[in-house]
């Protein structure tokens, strides 16, 4: 399956790392793994006066932050995965990008991505369920 | 894995049965699945004029309808499957039996169990979201 882990370095993306970890039917090497993280654009006054190269390279160190613990896993068990990083509005870049690679799974936790709490799933998680036609597997 | 299976018989649940069938990951023989449909009670007063073996009958004839087709699904992919109908509100008997059955995956339509609509996902679905801790699996 092409399955593709939403991650954004909360306690969230940890427990479902462990989940995923845990089950040996979801880390298999019969897997192919995209990891994606996406960052907000960095906007009017924070970024003023930034340059753009600098701030590419927050991005990426924002990223490789997150993707550094998951990357160990991954190397672990030897199982190959791809890194991406995406610059743009949350939900819907990760939404975007499954549609893309026409994932078979996309696994997020069903909290994190973002500040706002919600009661049952998080903003982005239902932002994404809008998006995308491609099944969900939510760990809590 | 010890897998839930929330069908309703709506287009859904159609669709939920055809996602496992393209994929063969979901058909192995590692997987034990569990079919759940809660089939709502008939309410106190009105069942008082029935006789009992009616009303246990035209229950059990609700859940089959929902269940033939997912009978036949299973035995065409050689596969064992248990399947419950407990009586009462879908939401609660579903998350319910999730948390009871020690299960490792809930996998249900990202809509149907209820009549009334929302936009991302059903209300059942929600409700289930926020009743149990078990992984969900939620098929567009």
């Amino acid at each position: 399956m092409n399955i593709l882990l939403a991650v954004d370095g909360s306690p969230h993306t940890r427990r479902m790392l462990a989940h995923v970890a845990e089950n040996d039917e979801w880390l298999g090497s019969k897997h192919h793994y995209t990891v994606v993280h996406a960052t907000t654009r960095l906007r009017g006054v924070g970024a003023r006066g930034v340059d753009p190269r600098e701030l590419s390279a927050v991005y990426r160190n924002e990223a490789e932050e997150v993707f550094k613990p998951i990357r160990a896993v991954f190397m672990q068990r030897g199982i190959a995965a791809n890194f991406v990083n995406l610059v743009g509005p949350v939900a819907e870049s990760i939404a975007r990008r499954a549609e893309r690679d026409s994932c078979d799974l996309l696994v997020m936790g069903s909290h994190g991505h973002g500040s706002l709490a919600n009661l049952v799933m998080g903003s982005v998680v239902t932002k994404v369920l809008a998006c995308c036609k491609v099944p969900v597997l939510l760990i809590r | 894995m010890k897998i839930l299976l929330a069908a309703d018989g709506s287009p859904y649940t159609k669709r939920m049965l055809a996602y496992v069938a393209a994929h063969d990951d979901w058909l192995g023989p590692n997987h034990r699945y569990t079919v759940v449909h809660a089939v709502p009670k008939i309410p106190p007063h009105p069942a008082s004029f029935l006789d009992r073996e009616v009303v246990k009958v035209y229950y059990r004839d609700e859940a089959e309808k929902v269940f033939r087709p997912i009978r036949v699904f299973f035995k065409r992919h050689a596969i064992e499957a248990e399947y419950v109908s407990p009586l009462g509100n879908a939401a609660e008997e579903i998350a319910a039996l999730a948390e009871r059955g020690t299960f490792d995956l809930l996998m249900m339509g990202s809509h149907g169990h209820g009549s009334v609509g929302n936009l991302v996902m059903g209300s059942v679905a929600t409700k289930v979201l926020a009743g149990c801790k078990v992984p969900v699996l939620l098929v567009r």
